[in-house]
């Protein structure tokens, strides 16, 4: 009797984090889902009308987090760091998972699932690493680390901006003491990690509480916490490259058209974002077609 | 001409792992007496003086009755616990630290900015004052405050910033330069430091 072959995302755990836009969310899921991919997602407590479209779809292999276990998120606040956590432990948790890829509902696949699987699955770790002191100083560079940050989107609040403008006044954090010598990294949020990276990262954490006591008052510690983590563990040395492809407009990524595709399959990465099937549906048919065939609206 | 190079970033984290190691050396109460300090003039050794602290800072140790660390100037001192960084004149009974410059525990913690220009010619003694007009300015007999330090080691990282790369007779020399991204032209005594490590 010839044993059924495996899907080819069998292993990989996708964690998700969500709060709005729930049809172009079901549509990654289902890719994934289809694909054998396990998804644990998060969403905001807020979004209830997310929460009702996917109880309500009933995907298979979706792991919804509680929302009384989910946060509150603000951007660029310590709770997106909290809910990835939640997310990563109740993966973790699953017997025969390998692979884990932090997505958001607005991601979708550049490639078909084999080869998606090949691209990920090479042992390495797929994210933007980079050290902090190496940044161009007139971004964020180690700033984010030496000051205390509000969170709030500082382009459109006046406020948030006044303030972490002038956090510089309280004087710079000690690093060295408050990292406990390992070297500030950051990057960007979306991550993909092989499962013993991530496991290791964990066991860090369980036995250092002051790691996540420092990142609290970091800003926008989603790009730095587990950059950071990762860098001080062995694991930071199968470094392959970033998962997924972004396209900035400001501080915010551009929803993708059409013309975008050929620049984000260029990039090599497995994933890209932002889709929005409402606004360009277009692009989200042709990102679909070329992997494989799914429900597209 | 072409740019001195530059040492990849990942060999610099990994020489700064290595300086982990000293915990072993610490014991349990984790107190330190750090003798022998740089003179004021030694920018060179004000960095290591700097890195060293750091180091212990992220280790938990503090000031105190405990493993002594000479960092080479003056008299070797006698202690029970003598661990020697650099390493000059060993005494037969010194146990001295197999380990990379404590300068390296710096690095990530200054920022790069982008590359100045021309090449900056360290002093051939470790003597920074022809390079620093505060440092002459500095009477030698007065005692000088952490702020000023602080502040001198912040000029040194702005001069070498304005430079393209570095000319360092001394290993001390090119770490600072690799740590704030600039090259360094090589030395015997720089190639033959960044071998062993």
């Amino acid at each position: 009797m010839v044993k059924p072959a495996s899907p080819p995302l069998a292993g990989f755990a996708c964690l998700v984090l969500a709060h709005d836009n729930p049809a172009q969310l079901l549509l990654l899921l289902r890719w994934l889902g289809e694909h054998g991919a396990t998804c644990h997602l998060h969403l905001d407590p807020r979004a209830v009308a997310v929460r009702a479209a996917v109880e309500q779809a009933a995907l298979p292999g979706v792991a919804l987090l509680p929302a009384a276990q989910s946060f509150r998120i603000a951007w660029g606040g310590f709770d997106m760091v909290r809910a990835t956590l939640a997310l990563l432990r109740a993966a973790l948790a699953q017997p025969g998972v390998t692979q884990l890829c932090l997505l958001s509902g607005t991601h979708l696949p550049l490639l078909p699932a084999p080869a998606l699987a090949e691209r990920l699955g090479d042992g390495a770790n797929h994210l933007d690493l980079r050290f902090a002191c190496m940044e161009p100083p007139d971004r964020e560079s180690l700033h984010r680390f030496w000051f205390r940050g509000v969170p709030g989107r500082q382009q459109t609040q006046p406020l948030v901006r006044w303030l972490n403008r002038h956090a510089w006044r309280l004087g710079p954090r000690n690093l060295a003491r408050g990292l406990h010598g390992l070297t500030p990294m950051v990057g960007s949020q979306w991550w993909h990690l092989t499962a013993p990276a991530a496991r290791a990262m964990l066991t860090f954490l369980n036995a250092n509480p002051w790691y996540e006591a420092f990142f609290r008052h970091a800003r926008i510690p989603d790009e730095s916490f587990f950059h950071t983590l990762l860098g001080a563990t062995p694991h930071a040395a199968a470094l392959g490259p970033p998962m997924s492809f972004q396209c900035m407009r400001g501080y915010s990524p551009a929803v993708l058209t059409p013309a975008a595709l050929p620049a984000a399959r260029a990039s090599g990465a497995a994933f890209a974002r932002k889709f929005d099937q409402a606004t360009q549906p277009e692009a989200v048919r042709l990102t679909l077609a070329a992997g494989a065939p799914t429900h597209v609206g | 001409m072409t740019a001195a190079p530059q040492v990849d970033p990942w060999q610099l984290e990994r020489i700064k792992r290595r300086l982990d190691a000293l915990q072993h050396w610490l014991g349990e109460d984790r107190r330190v007496r750090i003798l022998g300090t740089p003179p004021l003039e030694d920018i060179e050794g004000q960095f290591r003086l700097a890195g060293l602290r750091c180091l212990l800072g992220a280790l938990g140790a503090r000031p105190g009755q405990g493993a002594t660390i000479w960092l080479g100037h003056g008299e070797v001192p006698v202690a029970p616990n003598l661990l020697l960084w650099p390493a000059p004149g060993l005494p037969a009974s010194a146990t001295a630290l197999p380990l990379p410059d404590p300068m390296h525990a710096l690095w990530g913690l200054l920022e790069h900015h982008p590359p100045g220009n021309g090449t900056l010619h360290l002093p051939a003694q470790p003597d920074w004052r022809p390079l620093l007009p505060l440092l002459q300015r500095l009477p030698p007999w007065l005692p000088v405050p952490a702020r000023v330090r602080r502040a001198l080691l912040a000029r040194a990282q702005r001069l070498v910033r304005a430079h393209a790369e570095v000319a360092a007779p001394r290993p001390a020399g090119s770490i600072l330069a690799a740590m704030l991204g600039r090259g360094f032209l090589p030395t015997p005594a720089t190639e033959a430091y960044w071998q062993q490590w």
